[in-house]
Order: C-alpha cells, then sequence, then structure tokens
C-alpha cells in the first residue's frame, strides 16, 4: 500500500467521525438549531484555504530560490485546492447568512475579502495558461506570493474594518466544549483531506509534467 | 552611477517618452473623463439632489476612473520596454533590476497622480460637487481639495507598486490588457475601497472620518511596494 492510499483511507475515517460528531455528538444550537451545523464544514474550510494558499506562497518562494520544478508543481496543486476550499467557503457562507442575518450576500468583510482572494486566484490560473512555458513558473510564483499578501486582511478583517456582524475568533474560543471538540475533528478532517488530494494532484502534475518532457524527446529525436 | 542618479535617469526617459508622443496622456485623460461621463448618464433619472449623495456618487466615479485609466497607463508604460528589445537593452547597462522597478512606480505614480488630479477637478464639476457643498464646506473647499490630492497619491502609490509587477508579467502573453485587468483589479481592490471611502468622508464632512482607512491605504502601498520591490528582479529576468 502506497503512502497516497493511507492518507486517502485515513481521510475517509476522519471524514466519517467528523461526520459522526457532527450530527450525533455536538449538541444542538438554540437559535439557528441544524443549520448551525454548517459552521463545522465551513469555518475548516476557511482554515484550509489558508493553509492551501499558504503552501502555494511558500513553495513559490521556493521555487525562486531554488528553481526546482517541484515546488511549483506542489504551488499549483495548492492553489488548484485553495480555490476548491475556497468555493466551499463561499457556497456554505450565503447559507449561514441566509439563516443567520435573512440575507444570501450582505457586503459583510469577511466574505468580501475571501471573494476577493478567490478571484485572485482564479487570475493565478488564467495568468498561467495565458504564459509561454518558459515564463510560466517565474511569474506565477511571483503573483502566487503577492496574491498570499492579502491573506492577512482576509483573516483579520473583521477586526480591522470594525464589522462584528461576523463572528470572529474569539467566538471559536468560546464555543460550548461537545461544539469545539466536534469543530476541531472537522478542521483536522478537511485538513487531512486537503493532503490527500495534494499529494493525488502533485503526482498527476509530475506525470503531466514527465509525459511532456518525453514526447519533446520524441519531437528532437525525429 | 549611484542608484539615485540610475533612477533619476530612468524616470526622465520614461516621462520624455510620455510627453513626446503624448498619445498615451492623451488617450487616458480622455478615457478617465468618459468613464466619469457614462457614471453621469447611467445613473440620469436617479442621479442625486443632496450633496453627500453626490459627494458619494463622485467618489465610486472617480476611483472607477482612476482604476482603468490606471491599466492602461501601465500596460503601456511597459509595453514600451518589452517592443524591439528595449528591456534588453536597459538590462545590458547593468542597471539594478530594483533601481528599474522604483524608477517605473515613480514615472507612472507622477504620470497617474497628474492625471487624477485633472480628472478630480472635472469630474467634481461635471457632477456638480463644487456647487453643492454646504456653506461651510465651501469655505474649506481649498484644503479638501489639498487632502484629495494627498489620499491620490498615495492610492496611485498602492497601484503602481503592484501594478508595475503585475504588467511586467502580463505583457508577456498574448491579450496582455485584459490579462492585466483581471490580475489586478482583484489585488487593488482594497486600495480602491479605502481610497474611496477616503474621498467620501472628504467630499461630505470635509475631513477624514478617523485615521483607519488611510493607514490601511498607506499600509497597503508600503507592503506591496516592499514586496514587489524585492520579486521584480524575477519578472525582467531572461
Amino acid at each position: 500500500m502506497t503512502l497516497t492510499q493511507l492518507v486517502g483511507i485515513l481521510a475517509a475515517v476522519c471524514l466519517f467521525t467528523a461526520l459522526c460528531f457532527v450530527f450525533s455528538y455536538a449538541q444542538i444550537e438554540k437559535t439557528m438549531l441544524e443549520v448551525q451545523k454548517i459552521f463545522y464544514f465551513h469555518v475548516s474550510s476557511a482554515f484550509t484555504v489558508f493553509l492551501a494558499f499558504g503552501v502555494t506562497f511558500l513553495c513559490s518562494i521556493f521555487y525562486l530560490i531554488k528553481r526546482n520544478e517541484k515546488f511549483d508543481l506542489l504551488a499549483v496543486a495548492s492553489a488548484e485546492l485553495g480555490i476548491v476550499f475556497c468555493t466551499v467557503v463561499l457556497t456554505t457562507g450565503p447559507i449561514w447568512a441566509k439563516y443567520a442575518w435573512n440575507t444570501w450576500w450582505n457586503w459583510e468583510p469577511r466574505l468580501t475579502s475571501t471573494l476577493i482572494l478567490w478571484l485572485m486566484y482564479i487570475g493565478y490560473f488564467i495568468l498561467r495558461s495565458a504564459l509561454p512555458e518558459e515564463k510560466k513558473r517565474v511569474y506565477s510564483a511571483v503573483l502566487g506570493i503577492l496574491a498570499y499578501l492579502d491573506v492577512p486582511i482576509v483573516y483579520f478583517s473583521v477586526e480591522l474594518w470594525k464589522d462584528k456582524l461576523h463572528p470572529g475568533i474569539e467566538t471559536k474560543m468560546n464555543l460550548p466544549p461537545t461544539m469545539f471538540k466536534t469543530w476541531v475533528i472537522a478542521w483536522l478532517a478537511l485538513t487531512v483531506l486537503y493532503v490527500f488530494f495534494l499529494m493525488l494532484r502533485f503526482q498527476t502534475e509530475r506525470l503531466k509534467s514527465r509525459l511532456e518532457t518525453i514526447q519533446y524527446q520524441q519531437m528532437e529525436g525525429t | 552611477m549611484t542608484g539615485i542618479h540610475q533612477v533619476g535617469w530612468l524616470i526622465r526617459k520614461d516621462l520624455a517618452l510620455q510627453f513626446r508622443t503624448k498619445d498615451t496622456l492623451a488617450l487616458i485623460l480622455v478615457f478617465s473623463i468618459l468613464v466619469v461621463l457614462i457614471f453621469i448618464f447611467a445613473f440620469g433619472s436617479i442621479f442625486p439632489q443632496g450633496a453627500a449623495e453626490r459627494g458619494k456618487l463622485a467618489a465610486s466615479a472617480l476611483w472607477s476612473a482612476f482604476a482603468f485609466a490606471g491599466i492602461i497607463t501601465l500596460n503601456r508604460s511597459f509595453e514600451i520596454e518589452r517592443a524591439d528589445g528595449a528591456l534588453h537593452g536597459i538590462r545590458l547597462t547593468g542597471i539594478d533590476p530594483g533601481n528599474f522597478y522604483l524608477a517605473k512606480v515613480l514615472s507612472n505614480l507622477v504620470l497617474l497622480t497628474g492625471l487624477e488630479i485633472i480628472v478630480l477637478l472635472v469630474g467634481l464639476q461635471f457632477l456638480d460637487v463644487f456647487d453643492t457643498l454646504t456653506p461651510d464646506l465651501q469655505k474649506k473647499l481649498p484644503q479638501i481639495l489639498v487632502q484629495l490630492m494627498g489620499v491620490l497619491a498615495i492610492g496611485a502609490l498602492g497601484f503602481c507598486a503592484v501594478g508595475v509587477v503585475v504588467s511586467g508579467v502580463s505583457t508577456s502573453t498574448h491579450g496582455n490588457e485584459s490579462l492585466l485587468s483581471v490580475i489586478l483589479l482583484p489585488l487593488i481592490l482594497p486600495v480602491i475601497m479605502a481610497g474611496a471611502k477616503c474621498t467620501v468622508s472628504l467630499l461630505t464632512i470635509g475631513a477624514l472620518k478617523g485615521l483607519f482607512w488611510i493607514t490601511l491605504l498607506a499600509a497597503y502601498s508600503l507592503v506591496f511596494l516592499a514586496s514587489s520591490f524585492l520579486l521584480f528582479e524575477f519578472v525582467i529576468e531572461d
């Protein structure tokens, strides 16, 4: 059994455990009732977004220093997953907002900043597809670094922009014990899932890169 | 040649190129005024009558015009360098990439700030903001205009700080102008938001409502100036 398969099984087990905790262990919140359970995946996805774009940021820096293709492939794979988890945040956020604040979208700073972040990384991929092969890696690394500088603004926007509509960090720390434990498990489950997807995407990108090299060498030979 | 001399010569070169042909200057000036006009016509029937509401509309129209005009300016400024291998020529002279970046930021800053001041005055006149200001604000008009120009200059610095790097990247692609908009606009949204907020408070209450937005604008500009300064070397490498 390969390491990827092991991590895959671990991710499945963690997700199943998280679902069990969400629906059977965590107490039901008094005002929002069952809808509140979206919180466990909404907040955990948001944390995974920061992790994913953080990995892209670090790998972009390492790529610019070392010029090793592996870092570029990891950066791209992680950015893709970041967009996926960011989409989850942007989908579950409005569902929460509809029940909590009676509107799907209210231009609340943290949700707005997440949308900006999502658009930035979509731009990252548009740029990558438009660039010539020899410049693709360096330029996307540069953009990967610049885009991540916006992440602290996303995370601390509630505190910075002085809008207390969105629950802040202290809300998560003041959760009842059953809810807090469930949230930690959901967060761990999504992190393991992210690692599993990252390994898969990295391997796929590496195989793609090897195939392109072989095709190029064959063309050179003929 | 010291770093300051290098930056000075490069700024002179950029400004001389722009003022000799004047086509980009004319283009961005007319384009910015057209954006303000489009806002006026598009708002037509719901055009606000009160001074406060007009101030808000003016801030939106002006910052939209600045953003679009800024994209054209930055794109043109880097297209010149990419054409006919001009960039290679500059690199061969041994100029430090950091100095080249600073010169590009400063030359674009001069152009954009100058343009924004003209568009600000024309736009405020077209939107009847001057006439609808309260007597109290009318008295403070020179101070308000000076503060507005300061906000525009800081906003333009943030815009150019990140825009020079992104335009350097996007001019290497096909269809670069539309690509520059897609990449640059999300990156500079905080600058536009903070700039528009400062403009609204200056036009409606005659002063900045707290220092939060102007601090955010300045901090964002400095963060991107420092990081882009370090990254620019990779943008112009062969």
